[in-house]
């Protein structure tokens, strides 16, 4: 039970914080006034749609911020991110059907006035609302099906918050239960500003102001299969991670655009050095070859609650998919306590991709805490919870980590748990979240 | 989550482009049978059609007499309530019978039955002001 409120709070805080505006609409009016006829019902789910849906927006602008509390609502910070693809997609489709469920009321009068009702210019209050909505279909459509380079998305991205000031406006200015109800309003003034602030925060200030850490590209191991291992050296305070974390990086070099993006830490937790083992899967990572040692690293974070540490069993099943291994990494190199038992399955299409497969060995020979277990998918197939369970003998009383590509993670997560594994011992990073 | 964003752009975007369509039909209907309202403007017929300003005189609230086009003044404020007509818990046909005049005796004892309404109805009724008797108000 205590697991389930570890992973589950933020989403319970999120739950709560859209339905209140909800329930104190539905207070506000008798239901019978609300729900009397069709035009009224369609008036009403218009209005409660709108008010969600901002609601909604606000949390969703919050949930941008990199706080260090959402690893702990969320248990990591990256099932932040998850709520916030799913929570802006929800969101945005209610606000879409706010407008055409209000147009309903119009249409009983004619289908001029509800023409009139979804044109800009009539009313400022409603101007503002069209322009909000237009905005946000412009540049949620472009993050949805556009094929944009990252950095191009990102900016689009950030305009969302000038969509979000125009919704600001038109709530403020419209007459409804919002302008008449001063706990709503309120409410929603205040969840607003704080979803603009944090938003402003992310997508502007945290350039300038910031507690990041600077390091120094000391190494760059350029292994097989695209894989480079990047060696840091702090050049002021040292970052304090537990091992499997992970921390966005902005590289300063010529070579790279000088944006955000996350990466397992692939080193040992130390004060005077930590690894970033980065695979070639995109734009972006392409160039990470090119790096030189001199150039200059800022680190943000650590985040994460993908560590063996916050298990509950000290038998543990760690699965990696190809460059998902590095969270692994990090652990197997701080692996000291043996009282743990831990079977390690690296997963590969072929020997020639396990470019750290000689290190691990090396670490399970000395510890005895670790099992290693290659696998390739070329002569073994992709491996299933099945093949898990038969090769270490057994799932009960264990905690499963997977970290790998989406499709290996949903399927062996299904498979598990029709195995009978329990999702509370199941605990899996999704890298690919930005 | 994709195929709930497409969906429901999918439906938003017909249905707006139905409604519009619908309208700018109804609006040159409505045009082809008083030609001379809008002889000579050449901007974007919906948008001027609404660019006018009115005198919230009694001729005017007159004017908007039924139950499609239903003004009210209560205590010397003009009401637009067509939209609540259909909602109204006392009945459509009550409000109608008033559409288009003086009503703040109707309103203040439910159609002479001897309560004022309550300050629910009061606060619902503000939402539907379109301004002070003789003001003036942009359509």
């Amino acid at each position: 039970m205590k697991i389930f409120w570890q992973k589950n709070s933020g989403g319970i805080i999120i739950l709560v914080l859209s339905l209140l505006p909800a329930l104190e609409w539905l207070r506000l009016a008798p239901l019978n006034t609300r729900f009397y006829n069709l035009s009224a019902t369609m008036t009403s789910l218009g209005q409660v749609a709108g008010l969600v849906g901002l609601a909604l927006f606000s949390v969703n602008l919050v949930l941008t911020g990199r706080l260090k509390i959402f690893d702990r609502l969320f248990f990591g910070l990256n099932n932040a991110y998850n709520y916030h693809r799913q929570i802006g997609a929800i969101g945005f489709s209610l606000l879409l059907f706010h407008p055409l469920l209000l147009a309903v009321a119009y249409l009983q009068i004619s289908t001029l006035a509800a023409a009139r009702f979804l044109l800009p210019f009539y009313d400022a209050a409603i101007t503002y609302g069209i322009i909000s909505l237009l905005m946000m279909i412009l540049f949620l459509g472009l993050t949805f099906y556009g094929s944009l380079k990252y950095h191009h998305w990102k900016i689009t991205h950030k305009l969302m918050l000038v969509a979000f000031i125009f919704g600001l406006l038109h709530v403020l200015s419209i007459t409804s239960d919002v302008s008449r109800d001063p706990f709503l309003k309120t409410y929603l003034i205040a969840l607003g500003l704080l979803g603009l602030g944090v938003g402003a925060y992310r997508a502007v200030l945290s350039y300038f102001w910031h507690r990041n850490f600077s390091y120094k590209i000391q190494r760059l191991n350029r292994l097989s299969a695209g894989i480079t291992e990047i060696e840091l050296a702090p050049i002021g305070r040292a970052l304090d991670f537990l091992s499997g974390q992970f921390v966005f990086v902005r590289f300063f070099s010529r070579h790279i655009q000088s944006e955000s993006h996350p990466f397992s830490i692939s080193s040992a937790p130390s004060p005077s050095q930590i690894s970033l083992a980065i695979k070639s899967l995109g734009d972006f990572t392409d160039r990470v070859k090119d790096l030189e040692p001199g150039d200059t690293v800022s680190l943000e974070g650590p985040f994460g609650k993908f560590s063996y540490r916050n298990g509950r069993h000290k038998k543990q099943i760690w699965i990696a998919g190809g460059i998902g291994i590095t969270p692994f990494l990090s652990m197997a190199r701080s692996l000291t306590d043996d009282r743990y038992q831990i079977d390690l399955y690296y997963c590969v299409r072929q020997p020639g991709e396990a470019v750290f497969l000689p290190e691990l060995e090396n670490i399970a020979q000395k510890n005895s805490a670790l099992h290693l277990i290659p696998w390739y998918s070329q002569t073994s197939g992709y491996l299933t919870g099945q093949a898990v369970e038969e090769k270490s003998a057994g799932l009960r009383d264990k905690d499963i980590f997977i970290c790998g590509p989406d499709n290996l993670m949903s399927a062996l997560k299904a498979q598990l748990r029709d195995q009978g594994v329990a999702a509370s011992d199941i605990y899996s990073e999704e890298f690919k979240f930005l | 989550m994709k195929k709930l964003v497409t969906i429901s752009l999918f439906i938003f975007w017909a249905a707006v482009t139905a409604i519009l369509t619908a309208g700018l039909i109804q609006y040159q209907n409505t045009k082809t049978r008083a030609p001379q309202a809008l002889s000579n403007q050449t901007v974007d017929p919906l948008i001027s059609a609404l660019d006018q300003t009115l005198v919230l005189d009694a001729m005017e609230i007159s004017r908007h007499n039924s139950a499609k086009d239903c003004w009210l003044l209560i205590d010397n404020k003009v009401y637009d309530v067509t939209a609540s007509i259909a909602s109204h818990p006392g009945g459509a046909q009550m409000i109608i019978s008033f559409c288009g005049r003086e009503a703040s005796e109707a309103f203040n004892t439910k159609g002479g039955g001897g309560e004022s309404h309550s300050q629910k109805a009061r606060t619902m009724l503000a939402d539907y002001y379109l301004g002070d008797l003789g003001g003036k108000i942009e359509r």
